[in-house]
């Protein structure tokens, strides 16, 4: 890919440990399909993050060893996965209740575009190849930052605006992006994504600088956090 | 006595009418009643209505459904799996509608199609083409629209444990969707691992009470494979 910035891209595993090193103990996190899966990886093992996959499994642990494998039992990326001591599982709508209902703390989703005012498309309709497919995502965009966790709920509820996804996005300049939220903004500033030259951005100034590339017609795919995945989803 | 378990794919399909809404359980192909839609297949119902989160993979299970050309629209989340071939194949053609509905959404209309439940707001999809045509509403400062319940004529699923009264137990994450659909349709057809006695379940463990079923079939697959 030509890329034209200076900066050392990361690879998908640097940002996978990147954004486990911000996730501190205690937090309910939905990792998305892709490659933020990757994150649990890397959040030790003392450290009690209880992660949350879509398809009815709350405490999800790493992958199991070959001759353990629960066949009945996998991620929202349909990978075999194992269940923490702690863990539960639930039906669908429980599933997608604690989701909306904004009991997540954070939520960890590989985006195609990030906006300047945080919007993100995880999907396009633009390819006439392949049907349109938006999964979970946009229940998790409008779910885990909805609350405020201090009382003051209105003066943290994000507008509406940053929670609505857009999809119109172009497939020629879609790009796959990391964004993750908080619903705790003043603990840990919403918004944030582990860029390629490594430092941590806050998502409104790296849509804004990604904007500014594409206006200058410069190769946008330097300021996204990740490069585009050729490879099919699976979800 | 209640006695909702049948001795055969034919009594477990009787009645399935041509223009059903089926609601197939499964999330890829876990927990997805692969034998059921092998019955139904079997049975030939046609112009149909499927709503399942997935599309199906290859040519087994759903996908083998949807190849009999009878299913004239899928409601579904994520029609885009590993190996998506008879899908995509018959939605380029044009010869499958598809509702592309957000994952918590759908899960949330079936839901409340159980709970008697005609319509609900939620944030999920504000702003975006998938809330094109639906009522807009600003409740305490947050925009939502108005999405209504999916009922089903049919509802297909699966389950590990069953007993004649049609209480059921799930294994692991294949419980998924199976619960909710089991709620919002008018006719509830199980495909379980292992019938036990009236009793044997522990009443605190069943996800699914019998009130909602109305037929369980004994079908002892073994393993599914992940697709």
């Amino acid at each position: 890919m030509n890329v034209k910035t200076a900066v050392k891209p990361m690879t998908r595993r640097e940002m996978a440990k990147r954004l486990a090193d911000d996730v501190p103990e205690g937090w309910y996190v939905n990792l998305g399909i892709g490659a933020p899966l990757q994150v649990a990886d890397y959040v030790p093992a003392e450290r009690e993050v209880v992660f949350q996959s879509e398809n009815g499994v709350l405490g999800m642990g790493p992958a199991p060893a070959p001759d353990t494998i629960n066949r009945w039992l996998i991620n929202a990326g349909k990978q075999y996965v194992t269940l923490r001591t702690g863990g539960s599982y639930m039906h669908h709508a429980d599933s997608f209740a604690l989701i909306r209902g904004g009991h997540l703390d954070l939520c960890v989703l590989g985006a195609f575009q990030v906006a300047e005012n945080g919007d993100i498309a995880n999907w396009s309709t633009s390819d006439n190849e392949s049907a349109p497919a938006v999964g979970g995502a946009m229940d998790l965009a409008a779910g885990a930052p909805h609350l405020g966790d201090d009382g003051s709920h209105h003066q943290d509820r994000r507008e509406p605006a940053r929670s609505s996804l857009q999809l119109s996005a172009d497939r020629a300049r879609l790009r796959q992006a990391c964004l993750h939220q908080s619903r705790h903004p003043r603990r840990h500033r919403g918004g944030l994504c582990g860029a390629r030259d490594g430092r941590r951005h806050d998502a409104r100034r790296l849509a804004e600088s990604y904007r500014r590339a594409a206006a200058q017609g410069k190769n946008v795919a330097g300021f996204c956090p990740l490069r585009a995945s050729k490879k099919k989803w699976a979800g | 006595m209640i006695n909702k378990i049948v001795q055969s794919m034919a009594e477990a399909m009787a009645g399935v009418r041509d223009g059903s809404i089926v609601l197939i359980g499964g999330f890829g192909s876990i927990g997805q009643p692969n034998a059921l839609i092998g019955g139904l297949i079997e049975q030939g119902a046609k112009d149909l209505t499927v709503v399942a989160n997935n599309s199906g993979v290859g040519h087994v299970g759903l996908a083998a459904l949807l190849e009999t050309g009878r299913v004239r629209k899928i409601v579904c989340s994520f029609p885009r799996t590993a190996d998506p071939v008879v899908f995509e194949k018959l939605w380029r053609e044009g010869r499958i509608e598809l509702e592309c509905v957000p994952q918590g959404t759908m899960a949330e209309r079936m839901r409340a199609a159980g709970a008697g439940i005609p319509a609900f707001y939620t944030a999920t999809a504000v702003g975006t083409k998938l809330a094109a045509g639906k009522e807009e509403r600003e409740i305490h400062g947050r925009k939502y629209i108005l999405e209504e319940a999916l009922y089903g004529d049919v509802a297909l699923v699966e389950a590990w444990q069953a007993d004649r009264w049609g209480n059921l137990i799930y294994n692991s994450s294949a419980r998924n969707f199976n619960p909710v659909m089991a709620a919002a349709a008018k006719l509830t057809i199980v495909q379980s691992q292992h019938i036990v006695e009236l009793g044997e379940l522990d009443p605190e463990k069943v996800a699914t009470p019998g009130i909602y079923v109305n037929r369980v079939l004994h079908v002892p697959y073994g393993e599914p494979t992940v697709t």
